[in-house]
């Protein structure tokens, strides 16, 4: 008798009220009970958001409520044209300013930098995502605005769309940089060695193949910076001054500005529950989540035929001679087109500004360079290129230390031990910040405990047992399109679930619950993402020597995946630790001088809000408004760290 | 016997590094114009590296170090001052894995000739139409100029590439594996071609198909470790190699 064997033929199935079962079914089962939890709250958003808004839909009208131009509260006028304009507004400011600098830096970092170098300066546009909007807000508002206000001749207020668009700009930034240069370095190496070994310079392959084989990916990134710039909430809520109006004249870029998620966050406060006014919030939300879902549905879908371009599952279609033909013709007509469209975006931008005599100049100025660069020596036009390109990638990571330097040198100063442990006092003026760390701690901690199991479980369901399905795609989708969802809708949602339906009040237990249905879809997808790149091989290895299904995936798929899990985790924990929007109307207050009891129903103080706080409405508490925002700073960029640190260790440990 | 006839390119004392590592060792050898020359070797031997250094693909290589000369035209390709795109210019390159443009048939040949400043729609009609029927593709695709390249098979998308080489009008062309990855019938089209190119130009491929170098080459390298072990007449090579380490090589007793 060989040692063992008895535990070796251990059956593994139990009988349950008269009927086999196989212990790993029983597991399945659990498993895809917690899953479904992930769908009631995909279903329950939309479902709860929608349904708020029905009162303003049967009150106003859809149309009066979209078309009119009013949005007056007070004498009961909610006409959301304004603000859905002003939305688009600072939203296409800020592309002007996000595209040429995160395209440019995408293509130095990818094409121009050398080899050791790409790593540190992938690590800048990580630190740019890592900063909260409440401190972007807050640097925009100490910094960007008066000198907005003392550089722009003729500015009369530095609040203004011009400052949101800016702020917005460089917010959007990480998104294009991370998602265009994942495109354009996975453009095949082969086509950059075929076109170099034509003679072509770095440059003409750069700007003739590399980039128009990824055009898709750059297109996708550029409309997930406007998905990403239009959801934003607190740093636009702080510095675009908003006055329901119209810029007069329209180039007015001084003039003040408000969008839909700023609306939602200052009126949500302070709106009486059950009025046509706070269901008009809800379909200002439902307008916003719309947009955002359009936005966010095309981009996944032209990344997806990018993936098909190069990777073909299908067999290309065969077309008739007579179509390739009018193909031809149109590629001919298309290039005349985009010459065309290019000159007028050109002459309208300057004609506005500056008049028609310099939009004729700047169109003849473009027409001869694009003209003399022809002639010119290809590699004359390589150095002026790459010139420009490293200017950009310079100004790109100059913003960054710009930021943290203005924050860091103004915050430190301020920072003692005294401002960690104390109260606050003299309505936030003095004192320190103990309660706004302990309660940022609480919600976060809390949050882990809730959001990472059931992440984690649903992330297993969906990669390892979830058929592909019509069903299970829709969850997929839903799952993806919350990730991308504008933070102040999350808010609402857990207002009108927790705080109202279930009835916990402005407290942790309602911050816990609607943080965690914020970072919800972020574990999920990157869990499922995780497990998915455990090779096939090693679960078939544990399969053939008779492990179960979910012994496999506890003894071998996790362990291989925990680094992707955990860094996807930690991740958007910093993401949690840093939202002001999602807890401002569920779980905070303003402030605290003394904690009672630990209870899960009583609200909490927390660093972004108390940041937000003290910044628009203690405007000389200069010194510990710095100090508060080099905390949060602090304690969010460590969490980044610690996720960098993680993903840099394991990726040296782990190869396949 | 081959007649005589000139040198286009000569390799001289050529050592080359990736990082610390020596990839190539003092390697001297010529390639004689209008001829196809082979250099065989088992995997890792530094053939393809030594093929890269005579266009200086290898300069996109990270912590790459050449030392030694390649003459070509009269002047040491090597030198700082080389115009390396005139250089890629006369000196074209075929790959191993067939690596057309994500666009159309027509345009992955006139890429080049637009790079190089060529515009007149009718001259590069005519390039198109000289180039795919040198690369024997024109039968195949006359009618479906406008379609992507990529819709090709395997065998044609290389035979494009090899038009797309040819539509710069290089003096050279460097082929490198160009049949490890076709099937045995789109192999035979590209060697049969490789025999009709060499009327009008230089050839020089690396292979791991022993075989192929027999049929095809005019001349032939062997090296291993990174040294040219021997380099010949192929006919010579293949029937009475002066090294011993040549002879086990292409009587398949290692590699």
């Amino acid at each position: 008798m060989v040692d063992g064997k008895e535990q070796i033929n251990r059956v593994k199935t139990r009988v349950i009220m008269g009927r086999t079962v196989h212990e790993d079914d029983l597991i399945k089962y659990g498993l895809m009970a917690v899953a479904s939890l992930a769908v009631v709250i995909v279903l329950g958003i939309i479902g709860l958001i929608a349904e708020g808004s029905m009162m303003a839909v049967r009150d106003i009208g859809l149309w009066n409520f979209l078309n009119g131009d009013v949005w007056r509260p007070h004498r009961e006028q909610y006409g959301a044209y304004h603000l859905i304009v002003g939305t688009l507004l600072v939203t296409i400011g800020a592309i002007v300013i996000a595209l040429p600098l995160g395209l440019g830096a995408a293509i130095f970092i990818s094409e121009l930098a050398p080899k050791r170098y790409r790593e540190p300066l992938k690590l800048v546009s990580e630190v740019f995502s890592g900063i909260p909007s409440v401190v972007y807000g807050f640097f925009g508002l100490v910094v960007l605005v008066p000198f907005l206000l003392n550089n722009v001749p003729g500015a009369t207020a530095g609040q203004s769309w011009l400052a949101g668009s800016i702020l917005l700009g460089i917010m959007a930034l990480p998104t294009i940089i991370s998602v265009a240069e994942d495109a354009i370095s996975s453009v095949p190496t082969s086509y950059r060695e075929a076109s170099l070994a034509m003679g072509a310079t770095r440059w003409q392959t750069t700007s003739r193949v590399v980039v128009p084989a990824a055009i898709s990916g750059i297109s996708a990134a550029t409309i997930l910076g406007i998905g990403r710039a239009m959801g934003e909430t607190m740093a636009v809520l702080m510095v675009t001054g908003n006055a329901p109006i119209f810029p007069e004249p329209l180039t007015n870029l001084m003039s003040p500005i408000r969008t839909i998620t700023a609306t939602i966050a200052m009126e949500m406060k302070e709106v009486a529950y059950g009025t046509t006014h706070f269901s008009a919030l809800f379909l200002l939300a439902l307008v916003l989540f719309v947009i955002v879902l359009l936005v966010n549905t095309i981009s996944r879908v032209i990344m997806r035929r990018m993936r098909e371009k190069f990777n073909p599952t299908k067999p290309p279609k065969i077309r008739s001679e007579r179509f390739i033909v009018v193909q031809e013709k149109a590629a001919h007509m298309f290039q005349l087109v985009r010459y065309a469209v290019m000159m007028g975006v050109i002459w309208v931008i300057v004609e506005l500004w500056f008049g028609a005599d310099a939009a004729m100049g700047a169109v003849i100025a473009v027409i001869v360079l694009i003209i003399v660069t022809r002639y010119t020596d290809p590699r004359w036009n390589q150095r002026l290129a790459h010139g420009i390109l490293s200017l950009v990638m310079l100004v790109v990571v100059g913003l960054l230390l710009i930021i943290i330097t203005d924050i860091v040198s103004n915050g430190l100063p301020a920072l003692s031990a005294e401002f960690i442990s104390e109260f606050p006092s003299q309505g936030g003026r003095g004192g320190g910040i103990y309660p706004a760390i302990l309660g940022t701690l609480k919600l976060v901690i809390g949050t882990i405990v809730i959001a990472v199991p059931i992440g984690v479980v649903s992330g297993i369901y969906l990669s390892e047992y979830a058929k592909d399905t019509r069903w299970t795609n829709f969850i997929r989708g839903g799952i993806d399109n919350l990730a991308g969802t504008p933070s102040v809708v999350f808010g609402l949602f857990g207002m009108a679930a927790f705080v109202i339906y279930f009835d916990f009040g402005v407290s942790l237990l309602a911050g816990w619950l609607t943080l965690s249905c914020l970072i919800l879809p972020v574990i999920v997808r990157t869990t499922e993402e995780a497990v998915k790149r455990v090779p096939k091989e090693l679960k078939e290895a544990s399969l053939a020597l008779g492990a179960t299904k979910w012994e496999t995936i506890t003894k071998v798929v996790l362990p291989a995946a925990f680094p992707g899990v955990i860094t996807g985790t930690i991740l958007s924990i910093g993401r949690a630790a840093g939202e002001t929007a999602p807890i401002m109307f569920t779980a905070v207050v303003a402030y605290q001088t003394r904690l009672g009891d630990f209870s899960v129903t009583d609200p909490v103080m927390a660093l972004p809000y108390h940041l937000y706080f003290l910044a628009t409405e203690v405007p000389d508490a200069y010194d510990n408004q710095y100090a508060t925002a080099l905390v949060l700073l602090i304690i969010v960029l460590s969490i980044y760290a610690a996720a960098t640190f993680l993903r840099y260790h394991y990726s040296k440990k782990i190869n396949w | 016997m081959i007649k005589m006839s000139t040198n286009v390119i000569e390799i001289k004392g050529l050592n080359l590094w990736y990082g610390e590592n020596q990839a190539l060792h003092d390697v001297n050898m010529q390639v004689k114009r209008n001829s196809i020359t082979a250099l065989i070797g088992p995997s890792g031997c530094g053939k393809s590296t030594l093929l890269r250094s005579i266009n200086r693909m290898n300069d996109i290589i990270d912590g790459c170090r050449v030392e030694g000369d390649i003459m070509f035209q009269d002047k040491n390709i090597l030198a700082p001052e080389t115009d390396v795109m005139a250089l890629r210019k006369k000196i074209g390159m075929i790959f191993q894995k067939p690596n057309p443009f994500p666009m159309s048939i027509k345009d992955n040949v006139t890429y080049g000739p637009r790079l190089h400043g060529v515009t007149d729609r009718e001259s590069l009609d005519r390039l198109v139409e000289e180039c795919i029927n040198k690369s024997a593709l024109w039968s195949e695709v006359q009618d479906r100029l406008g379609t992507s390249a990529m819709s090709l098979s395997g065998g044609q998308q290389q035979r494009l590439c090899i038009a797309r080489a040819l539509s710069v009008n290089p003096e050279v062309i460097l082929m490198d594996e160009p049949t490890s990855a076709l099937d045995p019938i789109a192999t035979n089209k590209i060697e049969d071609l490789a025999q009709e190119l060499k009327k009008d130009y230089t050839v020089v491929i690396v292979t791991h198909n022993m075989q192929q170098a027999s049929r095809i080459s005019d001349y032939t390298g062997f090296m291993y470790m990174g040294k040219l072990i021997e380099f010949d007449e192929t006919e010579k090579i293949f029937e009475n190699p002066s090294e011993e380490l040549t002879e086990r090589y292409i009587t398949g007793r290692f590699g």
